[in-house]
């Protein structure tokens, strides 16, 4: 269905991708592809599964972060349609350590303020969403002697504020194999999902069925809050692509 | 002079889950009626919507009122506020905007006592407009609303009361409701809309953190082809578009399950 040509405003869905691309990253899955390939492939799903919901591709606004050794934003707040795969798939060149909290805080901080642009001129929207996906352990959690980094407390800080207050929709999924999958949940869960009320992480087995699911699922459940009312509550979608951490007692 | 007039009232996705009457109204007058009235009724399945239109000479009145979904008969007290509205305003006395929103209030009590039921039972917000040759008046009770156009600058110029929630809103018979305090805002004008709050998106509110209070303006992409559009189109055609227009938005934008209701002038 076409644009009409009196058009009322449609809310905005800002969405921030958080992307690692550590030097784990080119790991090799068992289906002989690396996982950073598996990222590509399900961000180009994403894309067309957005583009293919007229009134999603209407309202989200998506930027995206990479952090393997840097923390850089590769896109800026802009439509759907003008992501570029071929573009950005140039730039996911697995490098270097895991700055996750860095990452985490200038992406939380982009979306608050993202939020505040749209109130300051006046358009409606609906909460922030923050897609953390990583496949490891962070490296700037804690410093040489053992103290918790300014990048962690500024993150932790900010990110506890905004989900006590509803103004954020924050996901973390990490990906990998057996014990590591779980040693590093583990790790995000009681150094993030602990001190934050932050949903625990959701553990997806590194196979490329799953990258997939995951695109889909994100896609599926940015359509229903896009068609939803701003300040309406949306029941996500059931998670297909992996399991939420959990603590076996 | 010439004015054109359309509005259109279609009921929302919300009440016609819920076999809920439509309980957004709309009456419009004008000095010379060339076309008349034109009335779809509701049919069977509540999926009820009507369209009007007709010429003017010089002045319009454009009256809207949206009843409160939590109002058993508020589509009675909807009608009530359009008609008693319409036919209370003087057009050569804008002041005649306040007479019609006490004469609305008299009605609706009246209506309610003569049935012996709660006045709760008929609550609804209610939007007048005037439109006298160059100039607009507005006055709104809830969130109902006047938009006033001049040129390509579109201007609220009615007040949209929210209640403690924001889809709360203030009824036309609320205690907390002071008539004597109401104001009637004025604009140079080309063009006159009234509008129940149903068309999501078509205002915009910025925060005002030194007023402590939200600050309301029509988003302009929607109001100056919808004008343009008027002027341009064959009015019945126009009438039909609007309609269409109004049911459409809903398949459009998922978010507009509200009745949604739209009344137009515009100086031809």
């Amino acid at each position: 269905m076409s644009e009409p040509e009196v058009s009322p405003q449609v809310p905005k869905l800002p969405l921030v991708l958080v992307l690692d691309t550590s030097y784990s990253m080119s790991t090799q899955t068992m289906e002989g592809k690396r996982r950073i390939d598996n990222l590509i492939e399900a961000l180009s799903t994403l894309k067309q599964q957005i583009l293919n919901d007229q009134q999603a591709s209407r309202s989200v606004e998506v930027m995206i972060y990479k952090f393997g050794g840097t923390v850089d934003m590769l896109q800026d707040f802009s439509s759907i349609s003008s992501l570029d795969i071929e573009a950005l798939s140039s730039k996911l060149t697995p490098n270097g350590d895991t700055p996750f909290f860095k990452a985490i805080k200038e992406a939380i901080s982009k979306a608050r303020e993202r939020r505040e642009y749209y109130k300051s001129q006046g358009l409606m929207s609906y909460v922030p969403w923050v897609w953390v996906l990583t496949d490891g352990e962070p490296t700037d959690g804690v410093d040489d002697n053992g103290n918790y980094t300014s990048s962690y407390n500024d993150a932790i800080s900010l990110l506890k504020d905004l989900i006590a207050n509803r103004r954020i929709n924050f996901f973390m999924i990490i990906t990998g194999h057996g014990n590591d999958l779980r040693n590093g949940a583990e790790i995000l869960f009681n150094f993030v999902s602990k001190p934050t009320g932050a949903p625990p992480p959701i553990m997806m087995d590194d196979v490329s069925s799953n990258w997939q699911k995951m695109a889909i699922w994100l896609s599926k459940s940015i359509s229903k809050t896009s068609s939803s009312k701003p300040g309406q509550q949306t029941q996500a979608p059931p998670v297909d692509f992996g399991q939420p951490f959990v603590i076996n007692v | 002079m010439a004015i054109k007039i359309a509005a259109a009232s279609v009921i929302g996705l919300e009440h016609r889950q819920t076999g809920i009457l439509r309980q957004d109204r709309f009456m419009t007058s004008s000095r010379v009626m060339k076309y008349g009235f034109l009335e779809i009724p509701f049919n069977g399945d509540y999926d009820a919507y009507v369209a009007e239109w007709d010429y003017g000479d010089g002045y319009a009145i454009l009256a809207v009122a949206d009843g409160l979904s939590s109002a058993r008969l508020s589509h009675i007290a909807a009608s009530i506020a359009v008609k008693v509205a319409i036919n209370s305003v003087n057009p050569s006395n804008e002041g005649t905007l306040i007479d019609a929103i006490k004469a609305v209030i008299r009605a609706i009590k009246n209506e309610a006592n003569r049935n012996r039921l709660s006045i709760k039972d008929f609550e609804t917000t209610l939007a007048i407009g005037l439109m006298r040759n160059n100039e607009c008046f507005g006055i709104g009770i809830g969130d109902s609303y006047v938009v006033a156009i001049n040129g390509e600058s579109p201007k609220l110029i009615s007040s949209i009361m929210k209640g403690e929630n924001p889809n709360e809103t203030i009824p036309i018979t609320s205690s907390l409701l002071n008539v004597d305090e109401l104001s009637i805002n004025k604009s140079d004008c080309t063009a006159l809309v009234v509008m129940s709050d149903g068309i999501m998106g078509s205002l915009q509110a910025k925060y005002d953190q030194s007023t402590n209070s939200w600050i309301f303006e029509p988003y302009q992409k929607f109001y100056i082809p919808l004008m343009r559009k008027l002027n341009d189109m064959n009015l019945e055609e126009y009438g039909l578009w609007l309609l269409n227009y109004l049911r459409r938005l809903e398949d459009l934008y998922s978010f507009m399950t509200d009745d949604k209701t739209l009344a137009i002038a515009v100086q031809t």
